[in-house]
């Protein structure tokens, strides 16, 4: 551990006994992290693979697993768009107004991320399945929602509700209203001064809450189990055909599950990189 | 009232209340109202049971053990990332958003993979003596793993911006290593620990994916309170029940909401005094 | 006609920002709004332009109701105090945004937008700065390309808020002159506010002192210099420093002094503040006449010599300015005990709420001769 070196290194050199404790200090930290997510993300691939190349190629290109990746996709594709005009909207009444009941908003658009997934799916079939409240309504329109599309669209819309309001919010409170005003008084209309003055200066922070709404949108097991039903070719999705499969079949079950990992590898790469090239952007700072 | 000078008000909240409204507070009123209908003594009917608090004991029990876990591997986390440079520095940094982007049911069979009897650890450990997949420390497990995330990404930018002058601060007074740390450092970083621990902690109580697969689901032994809800929707079709327990859940949320945003308060109050 | 603003009042739930503002504003005039901090000067700016609206009152341009138009139709232009440029526009991008929001009816063809801006940017110099980016200038040249884009909309009224405020010392006195010029040339009715009153006094035809969300004053810097209407006028400007003193019975008393004096009437007047200004207090040869003063400091400032006094009887210490060849003349030093004299003392009489009822300038002569001043000014409550 030579490539350790403090980086806050008060009064010169540092004791010895401290030098000591610092390589200490960052082996625990490395250990802890290896052993707690290093090692299962290994494994999924590990176990992806056991069986061979041809097995695992098999495994995610049987129609099922097409069918999970077609109804991933198109679910993301409904979800993830009608966050980030929520997100956006919902920054824009919240940075650039006061009204009575703002803090109350506020709270409201955080509320999603500390509800049990479970229990998110369990509400909407209250309000939209068979025997909630508008379900002989939307049933008399020929509408399903529960354990059909437009329910997985309600359920991820839901848990990744706050993604991008969230990236949003701060960044616009920081930058305040000046310059919105600025263009208000030299004569732009409200879109205008939307298009273009707002939403180019929130451009990488917008891209980072939605490349996190995608993976969780695409991820998103507990609240999509509920609503789903579980018809397979259906209404699963890639981690509701894991769940399936694990069942039966085990390294199959691996197989689909390393192309989200792999998604998740991917996001947390682009993330990475976004903070690394656009930090200043995403904080205002 | 006084008219607004940028425009866009209506048409923005009223967006983003349309959505909130059909996706989080119709079928919020709609858990309530569930609940409500049972009244006291049937809510206690749906809850009472053994089975049911067995799970509601394992799911507050092991979330509230996991959050205090992850506060301490969290701190040596983010200390070390913050503090120190090292080879692996910026990898470890990306991976420690692994259990929040990883879909929960993939970390869930991962889990289960490698501490099953027959998996890599599950089989060096076994003969120990020390189960971990289907039983209730695999649940801890799962637990710790989801919500150490959180903790960290909370922790880090504060240790950041307390910095060294704070700290250099003490030193010029004369203050030891570990002293300054443990009167300067880390009552200013209590808030935010706190912070930390109840977003792990509301993570923790809610998790399913990750937690149902090592849980093993065993009766009265390592069943948790969202699977029972997945139980009785999915194969009871006992929506009342679902709905009590699922209110109880619900209440907890909203606990950890409040305190978290009478945390932040108390934060910020720090935030202007610096 | 100019702009006619007609009792403002803007209260923020228990702070009133304005207070029964009124003013009137000549075309073409360059007035400075000058006040502390919390003044209200600020509230006032951004009730001009549009960007927030009183709780009562009128602003009236050529007989056209301003307060009914929205900040978009205003054709004011505003320039911020952090200038508020667009970073992800290029310079000329930022000049030309008001030109391209435009309706599409009264957007100008893009030709016409280009030249309008290469104009622009050669007035304010920046013309080979076109294509750079705001992060890439200067404080200076932000300032000039925030003058530029707030003039590209042509607006019939032009407001700067703190114009210098966040620039270097040296830059802001260069600007100041540029900025005198540049109105000369332009001719647009503009309206700046300062907290400076050096900046007010240098640049504005007319000066408008507010305190607390009042109107203390309005007037050319001559007058508010050399009188100030109120207490606050005094201090804030030129930097009056208050003496204990009374008149009673026809007499004159300050610090031990007393003169008679003559032709005045305090009729509602309860209250008496005597101030002198530091270029008032001047050392006399004879160190019998006069105050004895002890010398605290001495500190030369750009051509002047700042004196810190002790006067007997006083607890504050009063500060003198001298100019370099009074100094030279006296050469006090520090812990020396020398003869002041106030060759100019501003009485204010005010009621016991702080109103200002009448004001005069005496000059005390040396000894106790009497004093015979003019009729005390009697102000309009």
């Amino acid at each position: 551990m030579a490539a350790v070196s403090a980086m806050v290194s008060i009064g010169g050199r540092p004791s010895w006994s401290i030098r000591v404790a610092r390589v200490f200090l960052v082996v625990a930290a490395v250990i802890v992290l290896a052993w707690l997510l290093v090692l299962p993300l290994i494994a999924i691939f590990a176990e992806a693979f056991r069986q061979g190349w041809a097995f695992y190629r098999d495994a995610i290109s049987q129609p099922d697993s097409i069918a999970a990746v077609r109804l991933t996709l198109t679910v993301a594709a409904i979800a993830v768009p009608l966050n980030v005009v929520f997100g956006l909207a919902a920054a824009w009444t919240m940075t650039h107004f006061n009204f009575p009941g703002k803090a109350l908003l506020g709270a409201l658009i955080d509320l999603p991320f500390s509800v049990s997934p479970v229990v998110a799916g369990m509400m909407l079939i209250l309000v939209y399945g068979k025997y909630g409240w508008l379900g002989s309504w939307l049933e008399a329109h020929g509408v399903q929602v529960i354990f059909a599309v437009p329910g997985l669209v309600l359920a991820t819309v839901f848990v990744t509700l706050p993604f991008v309001a969230r990236e949003l919010i701060p960044l616009m409170q920081a930058q305040g209203s000046e310059q919105e005003e600025a263009a208000l008084t030299l004569g732009a209309s409200g879109w205008q001064i939307f298009f273009r003055v707002t939403l180019p200066r929130v451009r990488w922070a917008l891209l980072y809450g939605v490349l996190l709404c995608n993976a969780r949108a695409m991820g998103e097991f507990g609240a999509v189990y509920v609503v789903s039903g579980h018809l397979r070719g259906l209404t699963n999705t890639l981690p509701l055909q894991v769940d399936q499969l694990y069942q039966e079949n085990f390294s199959a079950a691996f197989a689909v599950a390393s192309l989200l990992a792999l998604l998740t590898v991917l996001t947390l790469g682009i993330k990475r990189l976004l903070e690394w090239r656009h930090g200043e952007a995403l904080t205002g700072r | 009232m006084r008219r607004h000078v940028l425009s866009g008000f209506r048409l923005s909240t009223g967006y983003t209340l349309a959505v909130l409204g059909s996706c989080v507070l119709l079928p919020l009123a709609a858990l309530l109202w569930t609940a409500c209908e049972l009244g006291p003594s049937g809510w206690w009917a749906q809850i009472g049971t053994r089975r049911v608090l067995a799970s509601l004991r394992l799911s507050f029990g092991a979330a509230l053990l996991a959050a205090t876990i992850d506060v301490l591997l969290g701190l040596l986390v983010a200390w070390v990332l913050v503090r120190y440079r090292f080879a692996l520095r910026r990898v470890c940094d990306a991976l420690v958003d692994l259990p929040f982007a990883l879909p929960t049911a993939v970390a869930g069979i991962a889990l289960t993979a490698l501490y099953a009897p027959n998996g890599w650890l599950g089989s060096r450990l076994v003969p120990l003596g020390i189960e971990v997949a289907y039983t209730r420390l695999g649940v801890l497990l799962a637990m710790v793993f989801v919500g150490l995330p959180f903790v960290v990404r909370t922790l880090q930018p504060v240790l950041e911006n307390l910095e060294s002058d704070l700290e250099e601060a003490a030193y010029t007074l004369g203050a030891s290593s570990p002293q300054r740390f443990i009167r300067v450092v880390l009552p200013l970083l209590l808030p935010t620990l706190l912070t930390g621990y109840a977003l792990a902690l509301a993570r923790a109580i809610g998790e399913y994916g990750s937690v149902v697969f090592i849980s093993g689901n065993r009766l009265f032994r390592t069943e948790i309170a969202p699977y029972l809800i997945v139980l009785k929707i999915d194969s009871q079709y006992d929506y009342r029940g679902a709905a009590a327990l699922g209110a109880v859940m619900l209440a907890a949320s909203l606990v950890l909401l409040v305190a978290m945003a009478l945390l932040q308060r108390w934060t910020h109050r720090w935030a202007i005094a610096r | 006609m100019g702009i006619d603003i007609s009792r403002l009042r803007r209260q923020f739930g228990q702070f009133a920002a304005l207070d029964d503002v009124s003013l009137t504003i000549a075309d073409g005039e360059f007035v400075a709004v000058l006040g502390p901090s919390g003044s209200g000067k600020t509230s006032l700016l951004r009730i001009l332009a549009g960007l927030d609206q009183p709780d009562a009152g009128s602003v009236y341009r050529d007989d056209e109701d301003l307060l009914a138009l929205d900040a978009r139709r205003r054709g004011v232009g505003l320039v911020f105090q952090h200038y508020a440029l667009f970073p992800h526009m290029t310079v000329a991008q930022n000049v030309a945004f008001g030109l391209r929001v435009r309706p599409w009816r009264l957007r100008p063809r893009a030709s016409v937008v280009k030249a309008r801006v290469e104009e622009l940017l050669r007035r304010v110099e920046l013309e080979s700065f076109a294509s750079r980016y705001p992060a890439q200038l200067s404080g200076g040249q932000r300032q000039r390309v925030a003058l530029a884009r707030a003039l590209a909309i042509e607006p019939r009224l032009l407001l700067l808020d703190e114009p210098f405020g966040a620039l270097d010392a040296q830059v802001r006195v260069n600007l100041r002159r540029w900025l005198r010029e540049f109105h000369r040339s332009l001719g647009i009715t503009t309206l700046f506010v300062t907290h400076d009153q050096e900046e007010a006094l240098e640049m504005a035809d007319r000066v408008v002192v507010m305190n607390r969300g009042r109107i203390e004053q309005i007037g050319t810097p001559e007058q508010i210099y050399r009188y100030p209407a109120t207490p606050f006028a005094s201090r804030f400007i030129a930097r009056g420093q208050p003496l204990p003193g009374d008149v009673e019975g026809g007499i004159l008393r300050v610090l031990g002094h007393a003169w008679p004096i003559s032709g005045f009437a305090t009729d509602g007047v309860s209250v008496i503040t005597v101030h002198v200004r530091p270029e008032d207090i001047v050392p006399v040869v004879q160190r019998r006449e006069g105050w004895s003063a002890n010398v605290l400091s001495v500190r030369p400032v750009a051509g002047t010599i700042r004196v810190g006094l002790h006067v007997a009887g006083l607890d504050e210490p009063l500060e003198a300015e001298w100019s370099e060849r009074d100094w030279l003349r006296h050469r006090v030093e520090v812990g020396e005990t020398i003869g002041v004299h106030f060759q100019s003392l501003t009485l204010f009489g005010s009621d016991g709420e702080g109103r200002v009822h009448a004001r005069t300038e005496v000059h005390p002569p040396h000894g106790t001769s009497p004093i015979t001043v003019g009729p005390w000014r009697r102000l309009e409550a």
